[in-house]
């Protein structure tokens, strides 16, 4: 190939690259006003078909952003919160996606119970202070505070909530929640599932009562005592041979270890409800308020 | 490019780019005829439910009662085929409702039919069917034949017998396993009645030797279970049979109907 054919070859593709981008920068625009369309009407399924048409080597870093952000978007509407993740931390700070992007993909990270991770990502997000950017300030205090109260960090809570205000509307009354959760979490006592254990081994029931079960511990100590009284009543009527006093014995065992069994177990079943409780009150009052702020 | 990709059996990609038509769309009847053709697409690859979701963004002001017709009647198929016909009977009434020329509705009575019976309402599956006949333009004789055919399709004998719940319940009430003999499952009852048997002559026995905690504890417990546990197991069974029982009728009177269709057109 000669100079001159070259030069006529880097000329068309150097012609045809630019077309090809400038074609891409009208199709971006459409799919991008058709994606936002379909998202408007709950047709994230579709918003991502779309989307996926869509080439990132043909695209501008605005649009990629865009892109990133409609991908993460749509998502997060699906309830597909670990790709809505992936995409929405993809949008770089130059992008007017930026701060709900990253609040969001934040959220996202903590609904899949990855506090640290979440936690880092709050860190990381870079508010520029002026007017504006105080109600923002404000918002990224508050999820942090959501994030110190789900690791159960509660010095970091108690700076944290030093800085709440309780006038921002978006947060105010979620701030008060957080509040009362702290003092509820703070305030909870863990039960001992040893002495659950020994109770329950003295008197049926009795351990499930102290972990807080009233119902099962009247059913414990019901069930219990009436195999305990049939054993008795086989073993004064039929003697310790009898076929009825071993048969009644060692139900009667298995029922006495499960009631204790059943009581240790009680105490972890207990606390860890309390708390799958507390989470997801806060897991809750942290989605609410970014719903307010950024819709 | 929507219609190409229809063609080529593409039916998703189809089904987006007439979404993109009614989102481009300069008018509500070109955005409704491309929601239709959507449906459509979605239906063909059993995408029932966002076939029935995308029908129900459709905006009926001013539509004219063409439109309105396919609209509801694509709304109504998807509906049906997703297997919510409470929906796709209150579209058709909506339809009847916004479009009171039977000439252009008649041909929905079909599916109207079929709707019913899926909700055992088969008197009033049977009347759409003889109306679709009536107003259809077939030949006097024809339609005589095929009334025939619908009375013997939907004739007493033929229609499903559906068990009584409450009657299986104080069937076993007073006399335990009859309930589930009722409900169909003859073995599974005998089965019952046998072990509550066991259970009360074991009960008996204990009582007869003295043993009265034994025969609290051992024997009524055992019956009591099986007592309480068969009158609450009746509600699956008398639905099962009666689902099994409904489901064989409505297969064959799907396919009937939709033979009578082919024999009127």
């Amino acid at each position: 190939m000669n100079r001159f054919t070259k030069l006529i070859v880097f000329i068309v593709f150097v012609f045809c690259l630019g077309k090809s981008q400038a074609q891409s920068d009208i199709s971006f625009t459409e799919q991008a006003n058709f994606t936002s369309y379909l998202i408007n009407n709950s047709e994230y399924k579709d918003a991502l078909y779309v989307l996926r048409q869509i080439k990132e080597s043909l695209i501008s870093t605005d649009q990629l952003d865009s892109l990133n952000y409609l991908k993460g978007w749509s998502y997060y509407n699906m309830k597909a919160v670990d790709s809505s993740a992936v995409y929405l931390q993809k949008v770089s700070i130059a992008s007017s996606f930026y701060h709900k992007s990253k609040f969001y993909s934040a959220f996202d990270i903590a609904f899949g119970k990855k506090y640290s991770e979440a936690s880092a990502l709050l860190e990381s997000i870079s508010l520029v202070s002026n007017d504006s950017t105080n109600s923002l300030q404000q918002l990224l205090n508050y999820e942090k505070s959501a994030m110190a109260l789900l690791t159960r960090n509660y010095n970091a809570f108690d700076t944290l909530s030093k800085n709440f205000t309780y006038s921002y509307f978006p947060i105010s009354i979620e701030e008060k929640c957080f509040v009362e959760n702290y003092k509820k979490m703070k305030s909870f006592k863990d039960k001992s599932p040893l002495l659950a254990g020994l109770m329950s081994a003295v008197i049926p029931g009795s351990g499930k009562w102290y972990a807080g079960n009233k119902g099962q511990a009247l059913a414990a100590l019901f069930t219990v005592s009436a195999m305990a009284a049939a054993t008795a009543e086989s073993y004064i009527r039929g003697g310790y041979k009898s076929p009825s006093f071993i048969a009644f014995g060692s139900v009667f065992t298995i029922f006495y270890v499960g009631n204790i069994w059943g009581s240790v177990l009680s105490v972890k079943i207990r606390k860890d409800a309390f708390y799958k409780e507390m989470d997801r009150n806060i897991m809750l009052d942290m989605h609410i308020p970014l719903r307010r702020v950024f819709n | 490019m929507a219609d190409s990709l229809f063609e080529k059996q593409q039916y998703y990609a189809a089904a987006i780019e007439y979404e993109r038509l009614g989102f481009t769309a300069n008018n509500n009847n070109e955005k409704t005829e491309a929601f239709i053709k959507k449906s459509n697409c979605l239906n063909l690859i059993g995408k029932y439910e966002d076939a029935a979701r995308c029908m129900g963004r459709v905006n009926y002001n001013n539509l004219p009662d063409t439109l309105i017709y396919k609209a509801k009647y694509q709304y109504a198929l998807s509906a049906y085929l997703a297997k919510d016909f409470g929906n796709a009977e209150s579209q058709l009434l909506q339809m009847q409702f916004f479009v009171p020329d039977s000439t252009i509705t008649y041909t929905a009575l079909p599916l109207f039919c079929l709707i019913l019976n899926e909700q055992q309402k088969w008197a009033d599956a049977k009347i759409k069917l003889m109306d679709y006949v009536r107003l259809s333009p077939s030949p006097q004789a024809k339609k005589d034949s095929i009334y025939k055919e619908i009375e013997l399709l939907y004739a007493t004998k033929s229609i499903p017998k559906m068990k009584s719940l409450k009657k299986a319940q104080r069937l076993s009430y007073i006399l335990p396993g009859t309930g589930q003999m009722y409900a169909g499952y003859f073995w599974e009852g005998a089965a019952s009645a046998a072990i509550q048997l066991a259970a009360l002559s074991l009960t008996a026995y204990c009582v007869y030797v003295h043993y009265y905690v034994a025969a609290f504890v051992g024997g009524y417990s055992i019956f009591s279970k099986f007592y309480l546990g068969g009158i609450n197991r009746l509600e699956y069974l008398v639905g099962k049979t009666n689902y099994e029982r409904s489901r064989k009728f409505n297969d064959i009177a799907k396919e009937k109907t939709i033979g009578l269709q082919e024999k009127l057109d």
